[in-house]
């Protein structure tokens, strides 16, 4: 069985059982993990919480295809999906109850500070440089400040539609700033 | 890793703002679930995204640096005067040096400009506008990380308040 095999394949032989299931099993959870990552991240805004959802889902979904519950690749998604929700939904019901104790607080704030992308600050620094006033202001709205669209553009006094414009096109331009081994030299 | 539909960067840009209806943002997290390619763009916006986040920009608001104090940054103020040439040597146990371009009078509501310019070759290295500042001590705070390293030490920092054609300018020889 090959990284390329399709789910319908890895979920037959993880629901089949016997000497091929660990293997696809393994194989499921590295095609799904970083997925699950980036909903994590979206809905939780923190790696080590997207990390724990991770784990919380694909245990779900391990026990769901072996138990054959499982079957068809759409009805994997689906399940997945409705796994991550409900699972971010328990996650964040459970930060809103907890009080945690200040030491607790100082420890999660510092963590939160640690960068989660290798991102240089000097490199960021130039190419937001890079970019013009209106677009830089965007994005630091949109992603630093996290201001919805309709916030930025009251903020900003343009349309929501030139925000949603002007922000996907920035962040390209800050992606391939970032990217480009030239930008370092610019 | 094929796609038929792939999903376009300006609606994971979206999605990740926070800025699509829900059952829009519901269908695209369902395809980016099942669909390794999209998922992989996707992360690509996570990640830049995440940047902005996470960093501390160059002009940095007061309120931030008493959160960033709060949660054991390390930092150090470096005050400076306007017309002031400073030598700065960035001490190894400190984590953000804060370069406070103090003597501005600067009201509520007051517009600020910043731009920041290499002194050897006078290159633009950043220009903010409407900028934060501390008004009871008439300063901005330019934030400096060790990473800034990279770029050139030697920095005229002008600060315009209100569009006066006159900025307040700070040098700044930084030694890492």
């Amino acid at each position: 069985m090959t990284a390329e095999a399709s789910d319908a394949a890895l979920l037959e032989r993880i629901a089949a059982g016997g000497a091929g299931r660990r293997e696809a099993e393994v194989l499921l959870c590295r095609r799904y993990a970083p997925r699950i990552r980036l909903y994590g991240l979206r809905h939780l805004r923190d790696e080590d919480r997207a990390r724990d959802l991770v784990q919380t889902v694909l245990l779900a979904v391990l026990e769901a295809a072996r138990e054959g519950r499982v079957r068809a690749p759409e009805e994997l998604v689906r399940f997945v999906l409705g796994t991550c929700r409900n699972a971010a939904l328990r996650f964040r019901e459970a930060d809103r109850r907890a009080e945690p104790a200040a030491d607790e607080i100082l420890v999660v704030a510092a963590g939160a500070e640690s960068p989660r992308d290798p991102v240089n600050a000097a490199l960021l620094l130039r190419c937001l440089g890079s970019l013009g006033d209106r677009a830089r202001r965007v994005l630091e709205l949109s992603f630093h400040e996290e201001l919805g669209g309709d916030e930025v553009a009251a903020r900003l006094e343009i349309t929501g539609g030139n925000v949603r414009v002007i922000r996907h096109r920035a962040l390209a331009a800050l992606r391939a700033c970032l990217d480009a081994p030239a930008g370092r030299d610019a | 890793m094929s796609c038929e539909r792939p999903l376009t960067w300006e609606t994971l840009v979206g999605w990740w703002a926070g800025d699509l209806p829900e059952a829009e943002a519901l269908r695209v997290e369902e395809h980016l679930l099942g669909c390794g390619r999209c998922s992989a763009v996707a992360d690509r916006v996570a990640a830049t995204a995440e940047a902005l986040r996470t960093m501390v920009p160059p002009v940095v608001r007061p309120e931030r640096l008493r959160e960033l104090a709060g949660a054991g940054v390390r930092i150090l103020e470096n005050p400076i005067d306007p017309g002031q040439t400073n030598d700065f040597h960035f001490p190894k146990n400190v984590d953000l040096a804060v370069h406070v371009l103090r003597g501005l009078t600067l009201g509520a509501g007051a517009r600020v400009e910043v731009t920041l310019r290499s002194l050897a070759t006078g290159a633009l290295i950043g220009h903010f506008e409407d900028v934060p500042f501390d008004a009871a001590r008439g300063a901005v705070y330019l934030a400096c990380q060790r990473d800034y390293a990279e770029l050139d030490h030697d920095l005229l920092a002008e600060v315009r308040v209100a569009r006066d054609p006159s900025p307040a300018r700070y040098t700044i020889l930084h030694h890492f």
